[in-house]
């Protein structure tokens, strides 16, 4: 570990020491900290080291933001926070799993006790503990049988046993709040209990350790077919996710709760691009495949971070019956955000979906029984990723954007969501370069000149398709300048709309907007009538954990205080069939 | 009483005033009844919102505002307010003339039904006994007005569906038989020729062109049932089920429940009448009650054996009746009830039963999860009039 990296961890460590002292100080070090973690780390011809660079620039976002907004939340949250992004920095700096492990901790407790501090609902931190656990002790399982057949968990590492992978990925997937086959709720309930520098944190930059875990351990696996199940699991996990995870999205109305089934539809989206690349026999689609899991990161966590920043600063819990008053780089923001995530150019997040679909239809173009499961991804993930455009449109459009009517003078929070909002539109200018010499070029006589478009393209060196952001922003910007220039309405007049002469004001509602979904998916939502609401949906997988989550409970509780309640001999027996238990499932892995 | 006996419940439900519950033969001294009409829509859940509809709109024919609530996409409850067209028609202490005068333009696109069922009720107070012929004359006018209902029934569903050719097929079968009305009455809407003790009615072989309409209806109305997408608009849409109700949303729902035949105010039993009746109970079964009473009403009034002219001054009027009488009969939207009481030849006492209130009440049940585009074509096969149901008679 070089100097740098430790000075920014000791910084980072302060970080969150001075919380108990001054919010301010406290996310001032955070910032710092964050700069010299990201200079430290970065080294463009390592790709990996793009997860440090993109989660530094969050935590630097997140430091900023919290200047202001932190102040409304007391002197444990910049604690806990920095002490979270510590755990995170420990994970990405770290030359062993012992390390990330280690890191693995440090980052849930904190965020744990943010939960908990600053729930809206019981189950909240219990909820994301018990996952987080989950994700440990498969990630623990994974560790012990990578050493058991390399005899070493060090960087670089070497994958030869799938169970190596599918044990870390299913405890980084279930990180990134993602079970195999179900949709459980725990990531947008933990997330959406807590302060939005924080949740900006968690649905940001601690999924992405999980990606990062997912990256580092693809990229050491070689094409082979006894990995192919592994992908085949990874990647429909990704696909089920994604689909049913934006479907709770379009309908949610608690924001924080829109916002975190929209992360898990993000993670699903890339974790079935790491599916793909296990799975491709063709080096050029898996190459293409892991930098679309790193451009749809940073298209994310960015996205993310502004999505959570303006949520933040909007009032109430729910989008309905919320008055919202902006300002005008708020609102700004917030449009520029929306586009992102809805992904549409001229940011990243159009580009990340793109090249998501691109990697899909490319294998398809090579048929057989992978591109048929490519093909079929490829159209859910493209279904998934229209819906999710419309639950971004939905709390934007309703918070933010055209709700909004009051003008209020421009804040220091949004001059930071206009801020990551920019680095959206950077981000898209500069991707050519994370894409590499290998998919860049040009078509001079289409007018797009090398290097600045991308292109996709087969192993043949045949190419599939190509986008060119520098074209595309030239486009948008020339024809949104003639447009300004020319053609925009001169003064904006505000008019209640007329209702037939009543009383009766009503506007359409966020929850009408969705209601077409659950109507039209009924059975597969559950709609029924609450009493509370018309048209509530409910989640069977989520409801089915609850009920085994009491069950559990139960049970223990009545082997406890039943039987081995003051009986020293029963909790002997226990002890020692435990012991046994776990040596012989060591032993066996 | 001629048409009722006071007391019990024999024969179908038919309606309820402020005095009685109706039944095919007896009516019952009860509450005063509040208005069926489902004027205030629910009230909103969370996310719900209320989409207003009216009073002046694209496709309604009378001044009715509709509030839907809804929670997108799906209604969960609807309220129709119809005070834009209410009135206070004072009866009471007119003479018999003047009253009738008042009672043919209530509803004037059913004026015949409810001229006749007064008229009736007011005969039966005044002790008057009306030969057979008036009876027939009586009961071609109101079949003549069940044809013309029922075709502009159709006509809107057919309209609702943008179905211009059907719908202007029907408007114009629908404009022959209003001819036809006003060669046999006089007026187009039988103003001034259905009074207590006669009519005016000059049949001369006029209505032998309803055979004509009857063949054209019937194209038309095959046409319609061969399109899937005229009928894909209407089944399902609007079911209404329950023991309680009146009309031709009675019959569509399996319900035997035709005045005509039910009641013995005038002798329907006779021509052969056959009851039109449908299980499902959705706007589909009420297209087809009122396609189907088209047919009938037309083979009803061919083998009515009426009169060559009727002129209605030849009928006296005396005045040493038991002072009060009821009638009912089967308008095309459903039964129209009388009751009056009569004193010194001024009207003492009037109290009635319109279908259009029930049928209101019946499409708000009916809208109960349906989408906003079913709303018309549900509307419009109640075949509801908002001056019927807003009109308060003192």
């Amino acid at each position: 570990m070089n100097s740098l990296v430790m000075i920014s961890l000791i910084l980072l460590a302060g970080s969150s020491a001075s919380g108990a002292i001054s919010n301010r100080i406290s996310s001032a070090i955070l910032i710092a900290g964050s700069v010299l973690f990201g200079f430290a780390l970065f080294n463009p011809s390592q790709i990996e080291s793009y997860f440090s660079l993109i989660a530094s620039v969050v935590w630097i976002l997140v430091g900023f933001y919290s200047i202001s907004y932190g102040q409304k939340y007391g002197r444990w949250l910049p604690s806990m926070l920095s002490l979270t992004v510590f755990g995170m920095a420990l994970i990405l700096s770290s030359k062993d799993l012992i390390m990330v492990l280690v890191g693995w901790e440090v980052m849930s407790i904190p965020s744990y006790v943010i939960i908990g501090l600053y729930r809206k609902a019981s189950q909240a931190p219990f909820a994301f503990m018990a996952f987080s656990e989950a994700s440990l002790i498969s990630l623990v399982i994974g560790l012990i049988i990578l050493f058991n057949s390399t005899g070493s968990v060090a960087f670089p590492l070497r994958i030869y046993n799938p169970l190596v992978l599918l044990f870390i990925s299913l405890g980084a997937m279930i990180k990134m709040g993602i079970t195999p086959y179900s949709i459980n709720e725990w990531l947008p309930v933990a997330h959406g209990s807590a302060p939005a520098n924080a949740s900006a944190v968690f649905s940001s930059t601690m999924t992405l350790m999980g990606v990062y875990l997912i990256f580092r351990f693809v990229s050491a696996t070689p094409f082979a077919a006894l990995f192919q199940p592994v992908g085949f699991l990874i990647l429909t996990s990704g696909v089920f996710a994604a689909l049913f995870t934006a479907l709770y999205s379009y309908t949610a109305e608690n924001k924080k709760r829109l916002a975190g089934f929209s992360t898990v539809d993000n993670q699903g989206a890339i974790l079935a691009a790491f599916g793909l690349a296990i799975m491709t026999p063709d080096e050029t689609i898996r190459r293409f495949a892991m930098i679309t899991v790193l451009i749809f990161t940073l298209a994310h966590a960015l996205g993310k971070t502004g999505l959570f920043f303006s949520v933040g600063s909007s009032s109430g819990e729910n989008i309905y019956g919320s008055q919202q008053k902006t300002d005008r780089i708020g609102k700004i923001g917030s449009a520029i955000v929306a586009i992102s995530l809805s992904g549409l150019f001229p940011t990243i997040g159009g580009l990340a979906a793109w090249s998501l679909l691109e990697s899909f239809f490319m294998q398809a173009y090579y048929g057989g029984y992978i591109g048929v499961i490519a093909i079929i991804s490829g159209s859910v993930i493209a279904m998934a990723e229209g819906l999710v455009s419309g639950a971004i449109a939905k709390i934007l459009i309703f918070t933010r954007i055209f709700k909004a009517k009051k003008y209020a003078k421009n804040s220091y929070e949004s001059i930071v969501l206009l801020v990551t909002a920019s680095l959206l539109v950077l981000a898209f200018l500069l991707s050519y370069a994370i894409y590499g010499a290998n998919y860049t070029g040009g078509v001079p006589t289409t007018l797009i000149f090398p290097p600045f478009d991308i292109t996709s393209k087969f192993s043949s060196g045949s190419i599939f398709g190509l986008v060119s952001p520098f074209f595309i922003s030239l486009i948008i910007l020339f024809s949104f300048t003639a447009w300004w220039g020319l053609l925009r309405p001169r003064g904006v007049r505000y008019v209640e709309p007329w209702n037939t002469g009543s009383e009766q004001h009503d506007d359409f509602t966020s929850f009408g907007f969705s209601s077409n979904i659950r109507i039209m998916l009924g059975r597969i939502l559950r709609t029924r009538d609450s009493g509370k609401e018309s048209l509530s949906i409910s989640n069977p997988f989520w409801t089915a954990m609850i009920l085994v989550g009491k069950y559990y409970r139960k049970a223990t509780e009545k082997i406890s205080y039943g039987i081995m309640n003051s009986s020293i001999g029963w909790y002997m027996i226990y002890m020692i069939v435990a012991f046994l238990a776990i040596i012989l499932v060591v032993s066996f892995l | 009483m001629r048409c009722f006996d006071i007391g019990g419940k024999v024969g179908p439900f038919l309606g309820e005033s402020q005095r009685y519950i109706i039944f095919g033969k007896t009516i019952m001294p009860e509450h005063p009844l509040e208005s069926p009409v489902i004027r205030m829509p629910p009230s909103k859940k969370a996310g719900e919102f209320q989409l207003t509809y009216g009073p002046l709109a694209g496709g309604m024919l009378e001044s009715v505002t509709l509030k839907f609530i809804t929670p997108g996409e799906i209604i969960r409850g609807v309220g129709v307010e119809d005070k834009f067209k209410a009135r206070e028609i004072k009866v009471s202490g007119r003479t018999i003339p003047d009253a009738i005068l008042m009672i043919e333009r209530l509803n004037g696109f059913h004026a015949a039904s409810h001229s006749i069922a007064f008229s009736m009720a007011v005969e039966e107070a005044i002790g008057i006994k009306v030969p057979e012929e008036i009876l027939k004359a009586r009961m071609a006018m109101l079949e003549l007005e069940r044809i013309r209902s029922h075709l502009h029934v159709v006509a809107n569903l057919a309209e609702a569906d943008s179905f211009a050719v059907p719908s202007k097929r029907l408007s114009y079968l629908s404009e022959k038989v209003t001819r036809l009305i006003s060669r046999t009455s006089g007026h187009r809407y039988f103003f001034g020729s259905i009074f207590p003790g006669g009519v005016f009615f000059s049949n001369r072989d006029k209505l032998s062109d309803l055979s004509s309409i009857g063949k054209e209806f019937n194209s038309i109305y095959g046409g319609l049932l061969s399109s899937k997408i005229f009928l894909s608009r209407l089944k399902g849409n609007g079911i209404l089920q329950g023991e309680k109700i009146i009309g031709p949303a009675g019959r569509a729902a399996g319900i035997s429940n035709d005045a005509r035949l039910h009641s013995g105010c005038l002798p329907f039993g006779k021509t052969g009448l056959r009851e039109i009746t449908y299980a499902d109970g959705d706007a589909y079964a009420r297209f087809r009650v009122r396609s189907d009473e088209i047919l009938e009403s037309i083979r009803v009034i061919e083998n009515l054996d009426l009169p060559a002219e009727i002129d209605g001054k030849k009928q006296q009027v005396s005045f040493d009746g038991p002072s009060k009488g009821a009638a009912i009969v089967e308008s095309p939207s459903g039964p129209i009830f009388y009751y009056v009481e009569v004193e010194d030849g001024l009207i003492h006492l009037i109290d009635y039963s319109f279908p259009s209130p029930f049928n209101i009440s019946y499409f708000s049940r009916s809208m109960k999860g349906k989408v906003f585009t079913d709303f018309q074509f549900n509307w419009e096969s109640y075949g509801i009039w908002i001056s019927e149901s807003s009109a308060v008679i003192s």
